[in-house]
């Protein structure tokens, strides 16, 4: 059975639209509404075969998010994204020195998505 | 009533600066290039004008219903100062700096009075707006979700109906079907090509029994002829006891009517055999032309039924093979056609994403609002307390340092362009997609 893909977004649009797109794709997944839900499902036993977090969240940032994360033994080698509006360099550097595996700029066309996203879950598997 | 340059000149800003916030807010070109640099002038010039509009009203002999108990005092007035005074600090941009100067313009003691109350009530514009802007956000979401759940309803829809045609094509179907019937049609055809090697065989027997036939008939004439030649000697036997008979004379007569009587006989067998020779003969031609005639109409006969029986399966097996590359090439269709409408489907379903941009961007124009409105409440205290304006944060330098919380490049670039600052370029190089 496939593990499922975490998908971490304040914004109930982006989840939607994020879901039907890897749902459509046949893909598993699991969302979270902000960054302590995520490592809370995490810690609760969900080990996703991928993450995928929004930057600018309520709470907790989506690098912080992914720095904790690294730090959970569930997923420590689990292959992470930011997804966000930001497109700053420095913001990109932070992330890759959290741990991600790399940078979204939203609105990210689905082809691309899929196409990333099978490229790290089958890495990943 | 007709109003001065500089008492339509905030109005002005205001409607101009609205105008620009909504086109900014619209995604259209507008000569602020911003709809932040709109939305400041449209909330400087809107204080503004409702800080002169009582003393306008007052000017112009209309006094102003709205005002209450601070309307009397309107009517000493003065005009307000043509430029900033000496202790204010013009902003650093053309369009804010402007209205900024001719908020603080307005630097009499009972002007600023007025102005401070009028700037009071500016945060209820603030609180509007800002509501106004929630609003937006929300309904938008609403409609971002009912948008892509009405899209996933047809997306499942459509994709159901297309499984539906794709199953019934594929399993235990019409191609199933039609590869049974196509079945059948060949042991059909495998049984007519082994009747038609039967009916070669009884052709072949009958032919055999027709020779066997002649060949028992032939062995009868022969025997026949054999009677025949028995009858000839016979007859010569005859001639010779009657010659023997007539050298002994008298004696002899009884043994010629003997021989006499012999040959009669023998005469007549011949006769016989003669005679049930020719009609065997006659009766084994006829029997061995019936026996031809009857094979070859039988032969012929089935030859034809078997070619029209051979022909009409042929067509119904062409049939049934147009029926079924009709059917593949449905199902080719539908395949091909499932994935021309899955791909502007799914490209609408990463569309929707433009909400949480939009979400983004008006939540800035929300924070940035609260910001004017602090400023604005900050001038109104200067107003008051004859505080200067430079010992505040100017509004230039509080947009500037909001100007860190963008999270686009494209507001940053318009930010740089409402401020007047250089393009710091190299944005455009970084991608949209980047894996480590």
């Amino acid at each position: 059975m496939m593990k499922p893909i975490l998908l971490v977004d304040d914004s109930a649009t982006m989840l939607a639209s994020l879901t039907s797109i890897l749902g459509k794709a046949g893909l598993a997944f699991v969302t979270a509404p902000d960054g302590q839900s995520a490592i809370d499902k995490v810690m609760g036993g969900l080990a996703p075969a991928l993450v995928i977090t929004d930057y600018h969240m309520p709470g907790m940032h989506g690098v912080d998010l992914i720095a904790k994360l690294r730090r959970l033994p569930a997923t420590r080698f689990t292959p992470m994204l930011v997804l966000t509006t930001d497109s700053q360099q420095d913001k990109r550097s932070a992330a890759k020195a959290a741990g991600a595996t790399g940078w979204l700029v939203k609105p990210v066309e689905p082809p691309a998505l899929l196409q990333v996203v099978r490229q790290l879950v089958s890495q990943a598997a | 009533m007709r109003l001065s340059f500089s008492q339509r000149g905030p109005i002005i800003a205001a409607a101009a600066g609205a105008a620009v916030a909504c086109l900014g807010w619209l995604g259209l070109p507008n000569p602020f290039g911003t709809p932040i640099a709109g939305l400041g002038c449209a909330l400087l010039g809107w204080a503004v004008a409702r800080a002169q509009r009582p003393r306008d009203l007052a000017s112009n002999g209309h006094p102003a219903r709205d005002r209450g108990a601070r309307a009397p005092a309107l009517s000493v007035v003065q005009p307000a100062p043509a430029g900033p005074p000496a202790n204010v600090t013009p902003f650093p941009t053309s369009a804010i700096s402007s209205v900024t100067a001719a908020s603080v313009a307005v630097a009499d003691a009972p002007q600023r009075a007025i102005a401070r109350a009028e700037l009071e009530s500016f945060p209820v514009y603030v609180d509007l707006l800002n509501r106004q802007l929630g609003s937006v956000i929300q309904v938008s979401e609403g409609a971002a979700q009912t948008l892509l759940t009405q899209l996933m309803d047809v997306d499942g829809r459509i994709t159901n109906l297309l499984q539906f045609i794709q199953t019934a094509g594929n399993d235990g179907g019409a191609e199933a079907s039609i590869r049974e019937i196509e079945q059948r049609l060949s042991q059909s055809r495998q049984m007519l090509t082994n009747l038609v090697e039967q009916q070669r065989a009884a052709a072949e027997d009958a032919l055999s029994h027709r020779q066997r036939f002649a060949e028992e008939t032939g062995s009868v004439l022969e025997v026949l002829d054999r009677v025949h030649r028995v009858a000839k000697q016979t007859t010569m036997l005859s001639l010779n006891v009657s010659i023997e008979a007539a050298r002994v004379g008298d004696l002899g007569k009884g043994f010629a009517v003997i021989g006499h009587e012999i040959r009669n006989l023998a005469a007549e067998v011949q006769q016989l055999a003669h005679d049930v020779h020719a009609k065997v003969s006659s009766l084994m031609d006829s029997v061995a032309s019936e026996i031809l005639h009857q094979a070859e109409r039988r032969e012929q006969s089935e030859h034809e039924a078997m070619d029209d029986i051979s022909e009409a399966i042929g067509a119904l097996s062409g049939n049934l093979g147009t029926l079924l590359s009709h059917q593949r090439q449905v199902l080719s269709r539908v395949e091909a056609e499932n994935e021309k409408i899955g791909a502007p489907i799914m490209a609408m379903m990463g569309s929707i994403q433009f909400q949480d941009i939009v979400r983004q961007q008006i939540e800035q124009l929300i924070s940035m609002s609260s910001e004017v409105d602090t400023h604005m409440r900050l001038v109104g205290d200067s107003l008051e307390d004859g505080a200067c304006a430079a010992e505040f944060e100017t509004l230039a330098q509080r947009l500037e340092a909001m100007s860190g919380a963008y999270v686009m490049e494209n507001q940053r670039q318009d930010h740089r362009t409402a401020m007047g600052q250089a393009d710091a370029g190299g944005a455009a190089a970084v991608p949209k997609i980047e894996l480590f």
